[in-house]
């Protein structure tokens, strides 16, 4: 999403501000602007270091018979080129030798030198301190480029481990940009990708918290980005991944030749890129790729899961269909194809028993078009509970209606006087009723009851639907909520059953904020018990499962 | 005649015992494979009319434990598409098998079929087959079609004579190759595919629209009379 304009840039941290780097290196593409004006202070610093000493040796007194006292001014050459350069030391150097002759070679207050031994002291001299002032400013240089390259490796580091522990790709890309910024005085970075609709959007920006970058961009840098997210690859082919002008650089991030994004830098100083910086860039820039490249993977990953999701939830409802859905049709096309046989006349009677079987079977039938609907509100994560007070009594004789006679007769009812009215969705809790009397019916033998009890113990209303059948399979006592999960008892059972009623009946009882669990009970059999509560505050949907 | 029908759905089975008893049957029903088996000896029934797709007792094991000591015949109902429950149900003893849902009348046609070849299986051996213009003569391994003597290799004879002999029974590729080509050879279904090919080239008067030989897709074939 593109973010607001903030033209102010705070100041950028670095940690020589003076000195840019570039100036120290052979590899410059280009030099400070104003070198001269920028060298002044090191000349003025030699003129006047050489200035006091002459000063100091006339000062104190027998100073000039001291045989080599000469030697103070490398001590000024030596400071000149640890400061100020080369030029500087030199010029200290050329300015010693000159004055040293002036105010200490004999005859004084002239050039002119009559001893040989004087001037092969002078030369000497001359050339010990320009070779010394050359040493130390070879040694600065060393000093700095190493300092300059635990920088760098310090940054890679810091950058390298935000790619690899980082599991936000914006906080890793910011990071990357924060760690470049450290070696790179940058006034401005940032990584641009496309966004979902196509535009460029600043994934990761620097200086941090900017609203935004991409507006503080002018025309032709934000063409040059966008150029370069459209054509990273042609970049690549170029052989030029650096599209380089002036102090601004826009590199493609490229993973397997795809672009993922446009790192943008625009340095504080109006200086070209050194060889360094570029090579810092395109490291830099790696991580970045690589930290993108996680990040879609990821999504891919997510939306593989949700695939495969679907999948399965498409192959149980196959299943389902094919399964389940056979043995309601199958009673119905038995009861239709005998009753289309009506040669000798049906009897009111029987032909009545066959079609009650036939609607009982139909509402079965519309049932389990009800769960698969169910399903998918389900896997939208769309249940809303529509509260109303309702009559106990009423849901759980709404729920034993589905049943016919046979199966009633095996269900006793058991309600405390003490509960009577509640606030639930009645029709979602009904479905939970039916699917958990169904299923307890399901898997106990038929000769076997199936109590449902309701209790108002501390507040909560209490459903517990208990059976005689086979039991729970140890540890599998959680997982039979699981959708799709049937016991592994029943793998190979033509038990009909496609593994959701418990599912949604959980979905049901946690959309009101209740829960739903299953337990052995002693002396056999199971006991599923809802605990739903009664305070109408509660109704909270609890996303725990 | 005795039916007992064992199918865990009520409604199927009160579906069937109205149907069956309006044809003449005595329906006996049985919940679960327990009862079943139960019934099954108390009330030696003349046909059984097996659900595989039962709680406890699986369909298949109640076939199996059936064909033990029962000479009833067998009719397994399936709601299952899964051809393997068929075949392991054929393979245990099952004389036929009907997929849900089915027509009450082809429930009764299967009866009748069965019915029929265990009658033809009481008689005393044939020594011939007649059907259409096929005439099968197991006396002289002779094999006729409209009086035209064709010419058999001695496998295939064997496979029409084993198939004559069974008529309207659904035998598996399985029970076929371990008959004819022996238990080494049970689940070379290629080559009864190959033979059964043959065969029909020569008996069948439109190989395409097989009269006799007909293909249980998955399963087997049935060697059809009517």
């Amino acid at each position: 999403m593109p973010k607001k304009v903030q033209k102010s840039l705070s100041p950028i941290r670095h940690t020589s501000p003076d000195e840019a780097p570039s100036e120290l290196r052979p590899s410059d593409l280009v030099r400070p602007l104003h070198p001269v004006r920028r060298a002044l202070p090191g000349y003025l610093f030699a003129l006047a270091g050489v200035a006091l000493t002459t000063v100091v040796i006339q000062i104190i007194p027998g100073a000039d018979r001291i045989v080599n006292i000469s030697l103070l001014y490398l001590l000024i050459v030596i400071a000149s080129a640890y400061h100020s350069g080369s030029g500087p030391s030199v010029v200290a150097a050329l300015l010693a030798v000159l004055s040293f002759d002036w105010f200490l070679v004999e005859p004084r207050h002239t050039f002119t030198v009559n001893d040989p031994a004087e001037w092969l002291a002078l030369s000497t001299f001359l050339l010990t301190a320009i070779v010394i002032s050359q040493l130390t400013q070879t040694l600065r240089l060393r000093a700095e480029e190493a300092r300059q390259r635990e920088r760098e490796t310090s940054a890679l580091s810091r950058a390298s481990w935000a790619v690899a522990s980082q599991v936000s790709h914006q906080r890793t890309l910011t990071e990357v940009l924060q760690q470049m910024t450290t070696v790179i005085p940058g006034e401005a970075a940032a990584i641009v990708v496309h966004s979902s609709g196509g535009l460029p959007e600043v994934v990761a920006s620097y200086p941090a918290h900017q609203d935004s970058l991409l507006d503080s961009l002018t025309n032709e840098e934000l063409n040059i980005v966008s150029a370069a997210l459209e054509s990273g690859c042609a970049a690549t082919r170029n052989g030029d991944e650096l599209s380089l002008s002036n102090n601004t650089a826009y590199v493609p991030l490229l993973m397997e030749q795809r672009v993922l994004g446009v790192l943008f830098l625009r340095k504080r100083h109006d200086q070209a890129f050194s060889v360094e910086e570029r090579r810092m860039m395109e490291s830099l820039a790696n991580h970045a790729a690589v930290a993108l490249e996680r990040h879609r993977l990821t999504q891919a990953e997510a939306q593989a899961e949700a695939l495969a999701e679907a999948d399965k939830l498409k192959t149980a409802l196959l299943s389902m269909v094919s399964h389940d859905f056979r043995s309601p049709l199958a009673a119905i096309k038995a009861s239709i194809t005998g009753l289309l046989q009506d040669n000798p006349p049906w009897d009111p009677a029987t032909q009545r028993e066959l079609l009650a079987g036939i609607n009982q079977e139909t509402d079965r039938l519309n049932r389990m078009v009800g769960d698969i609907l169910a399903l998918s509100r389900l896997e939208a994560d769309a249940w809303r509970p529509q509260y109303e007070m309702v009559s106990i009594a009423e849901v759980v004789s709404a729920a034993l209606d589905s049943f016919n006679e046979e199966e009633n007769r095996r269900i006793t009812v058991n309600i405390d006087p003490a509960v009577r009215y509640a606030s639930f969705d009645s029709v979602q809790i009904v479905q939970v009723l039916y699917n958990l009397l169904e299923n307890a019916l399901k898997y106990s033998p038929s000769a076997s009851g199936v109590e449902l009890r309701v209790t108002q113990p501390d507040q909560t209303l209490a459903i517990e639907v208990l059976d005689r059948g086979f039991g729970l399979p140890a540890g599998e006592e959680e997982k039979i909520f699981q959708r799709f999960y049937r016991a592994v008892r029943w793998h190979e059972s033509s038990l009909p059953g496609s593994g959701i009623g418990l599912a949604i009946c959980r979905g049901l009882v946690e959309a009101h904020g209740g829960h739903l669990q299953a337990v052995n009970r002693d002396g056999g059999g199971s006991v599923f018990r809802i605990t739903l509560p009664l305070d109408e505050n509660t109704h909270q949907p609890d996303k725990a499962a | 005649m005795n039916v007992l029908v064992i199918d865990d759905e009520p409604q199927i089975r009160r579906a069937l015992r109205i149907g069956l008893e309006r044809n003449g049957y005595v329906v006996v029903l049985a919940a679960t494979g327990e009862e079943g088996l139960d019934m099954a000896a108390t009330q030696p029934p003349d046909i059984v009319i097996l659900d595989l797709a039962m709680p406890g007792l699986e369909g298949l094991e109640v076939c199996r434990q059936l064909c033990t000591w029962s000479k009833a015949p067998i009719i397994v109902l399936s709601v299952r598409e899964n051809e393997k429950d068929k075949i392991d149900a054929l393979d245990a003893g099952a004389d036929d098998y009907l997929t849900k849902p089915f027509s009450l009348e082809e429930l009764l046609a299967r009866m009748r079929a069965v019915f029929r070849r265990v009658r033809h299986d009481a008689e005393a051996e044939t020594s011939l087959f007649s059907g259409g213009d096929l005439v099968v003569d197991f006396a002289r391994r002779r094999v006729t079609l409209a009086g035209q003597e064709v010419h058999l290799t001695p496998t295939e004879y064997e496979l029409l004579k084993f198939m004559a002999q069974h008529p309207d029974r659904v035998l598996t590729h399985r029970h076929l190759l371990s008959k004819i080509w022996g238990n080494d050879y049970a689940d070379d279904v290629h080559t009864l595919r190959v033979h059964i090919a043959n065969l029909r080239d020569k008996i069948e008067p439109d190989p395409a629209r097989p009269r006799f030989l007909h293909t249980e897709p998955r399963i087997g074939y049935r060697f059809r009379v009517e």
